[in-house]
């Protein structure tokens, strides 16, 4: 993480969390600050513009999105092994009812 | 010797073997250190960062008592049995079994005139003498045929202002109207007039006795809080209002009287107070509610004085003062909180409008204007009457029921703001408490689903339910409490 000009910036290897994954994160602090993204050779550089007013710092922010994003790639294994689940589950809350044809 | 009616413990482990499969579940920041973990009808458990990533990693030990639990409530499921699709799938339906019953909750804004000049009403309500404001009796009698339209088994008429009382005319066709349609429709019926109290004569509380009418009013808490929040011309608006409850509950006994408080700028500092003038009057309950960003609230500033953040902590210091008054011996809850813990604690699905997805707009309940015209909520013809009619369905004197209740402007506000597709919303541990609101997000930020990150409702919502959790997690003496809140009903 560095600081630079108005903003902190964040690299982000690909390697390990894809855009979405990082775009989550990003929208789940959209409160504390606005997120830039810029993508060179595989690695993703995210410039946090603080909102203001505010007691955080980028680093701060860059603390939480670092977090945040751990959490978001836990989300997205739950999400892709339990697709199918999450399917049969709701086939059968709407078997035999007039929702469904 | 008689043979073993049961196996070894590892006979029944013996399936756990081959390992597990997660279920669909979610989960959010309890705090620094803990996470809650729900699943996708809501049940919930409160795990540490690493028990959190063992269960997503598959690193569970079987026979451990925290396999057990998460397999007993459907957040894993092994060889053992597979009966655990087919069961989240009936408890995924019984939580929406309301929804087939369509509107429940119909309120009729019998006028819009008003004794009190309310800096916060959220209604835009009219001075006493304009009859332009009230409703005719061909639009009354219109809204009563679509009352009777809704497949709801249980229907609510509440009765609206401005001050309705101001039009007890109407109040009385609409009652007699429904009841009379009612003894064919054979629908379980209740009928609200959300008062001031200051009409109540003794021919209203005699038509109220004898028709089993039960009356809501505002009590802002002690005197002066009261009449500041609430003035009204003679300055005595909080006198008038006691001595409604008073001869309201003598002859139509102590539960025929519920009241509601709004939390305004001078109220933050008081919560203390207004607790006590309500165990002072004997009420069983009283809601901590904030001001709602509609109306006069807007166009006088008063909704802007404080934001989500400020009334949870006031709702928090009323929290406490609450519990504590429940473990001196006065039985007392929070309206909010017990709503609240009802969607976190039980399989029942509260009808509380702005906690449900599908919104409850239209759905659960819709309001009948002065003027006939429909809207999905009552906040929705707020916003009408501050200039949007995003929320306005029809007409009762020129629609018909479906081109009301299936018109564009309501299915396309409950797709929209659908909470479980929603950015954030669809991630969140607490989305099965939760609601969409979109006429709060609308009326804040111009779109029906709004950014949660931004949202007021957001705050306000995941700031509760975290405080809830917390109390149940860490306090025993206050569970035991909350525990009855869930379940009284």
């Amino acid at each position: 993480m560095t600081a630079s000009g108005g903003g902190f910036s964040l690299k982000i290897e690909r390697s390990f969390y894809d855009l979405d994954c990082v775009q989550r994160a990003a929208a789940s602090l959209g409160n504390l600050a606005s997120f830039n993204f810029s993508e060179t050779a595989g690695t993703l550089t995210v410039l946090i513009s603080v909102r203001s007013p505010s007691t955080l710092t980028g680093k701060d922010v860059g603390d939480r999105l670092l977090a945040e994003l751990l959490d978001q790639r836990l989300r997205q294994q739950v999400a892709a092994e339990t697709k199918t689940e999450r399917d049969l589950v709701l086939a059968y809350a709407f078997s035999n009812t007039k929702i469904v044809g | 010797m008689l043979p073993k009616a049961f196996g070894s413990m590892e006979t029944y482990r013996s399936a756990e073997k081959a390992g597990y499969r997660l279920l669909p579940l979610r989960f959010t920041r309890l705090d620094d250190v803990r996470y809650v973990v729900s699943n996708i009808v809501g049940e919930f458990h409160v795990l540490d960062r690493a028990t959190l990533e063992a269960l997503i990693n598959h690193h569970l030990e079987s026979g451990s008592p925290i396999y057990d639990d998460l397999k007993a409530t459907h957040f894993i499921y092994d060889d053992d049995t597979k009966v655990a699709h087919r069961l989240l799938g009936l408890k995924y339906r019984t939580k929406r079994a309301r929804l087939p019953h369509f509107t429940a909750l119909h309120m009729f804004v019998v006028t819009l005139r008003c004794d009190y000049t309310c800096k916060y009403c959220q209604v835009s309500r009219q001075t006493e003498d304009k009859g332009a404001f009230d409703m005719t009796a061909e639009a009354a009698e219109r809204a009563v045929e679509l009352v009777f339209q809704s497949p709801s088994p249980a229907i609510k008429i509440e009765f609206q202002g401005g001050e309705p009382l101001l039009n007890f005319e109407r109040i009385k066709q609409v009652v007699t109207l429904a009841l009379e349609k009612n003894k064919l429709a054979k629908r379980s019926l209740e009928f609200v007039i959300a008062t001031n109290l200051s009409m109540l004569s003794d021919e209203v509380i005699e038509f109220c006795d004898a028709n089993k009418i039960y009356l809501s009013t505002s009590l802002d808490g002690p005197a002066d809080l009261h009449n500041a929040n609430r003035p009204r011309p003679g300055k005595n608006g909080y006198q008038l209002t006691v001595d409604g409850i008073t001869r309201a509950r003598a002859q139509l006994g102590v539960d025929s009287v519920s009241a509601l408080m709004t939390t305004t700028e001078r109220s933050l500092s008081r919560v203390k107070e207004i607790i006590d003038e309500y165990v002072r009057l004997r009420f069983s309950s009283i809601f901590l509610r904030p001001l709602s960003p509609y109306g006069f609230a807007v166009k006088t500033g008063q909704a802007a004085l404080y934001d989500s953040t400020r009334w949870l902590e006031f709702y928090k210091e009323g929290l406490r003062y609450i519990l504590d008054l429940n473990k001196n011996g006065y039985p007392i809850e929070e309206s909010y909180s017990a709503i609240v813990l009802r969607k976190l604690l039980t399989p029942q699905a509260p009808g509380y409008v702005d906690l449900q997805s599908p919104a409850g707009i239209g759905i659960s309940a819709v309001v009948y204007n002065y003027d006939g015209a429909v809207y999905a909520s009552d906040e929705g013809r707020m916003l009408a009457e501050m200039g949007s009619e995003r929320f306005k369905l029809g007409n009762v004197l020129t629609d018909t029921y479906e081109e009301i209740f299936a018109s564009e402007q309501l299915l396309s506000a409950l797709e929209e703001s659908f909470a479980e597709s929603s950015p954030l919303c669809s991630e969140c541990a607490f989305v099965d408490y939760c609601g969409s609101d979109p006429v709060y997000h609308f009326a804040t930020q111009g779109h029906v689903n709004g950014n949660k990150a931004n949202s007021g409702f957001c705050t306000k919502n995941m700031g509760v339910f975290r405080h809830l959790i917390t109390l149940l997690e860490d306090s025993p003496e206050d569970r035991e409490i909350l525990l009855g809140w869930a379940w009284r009903r």
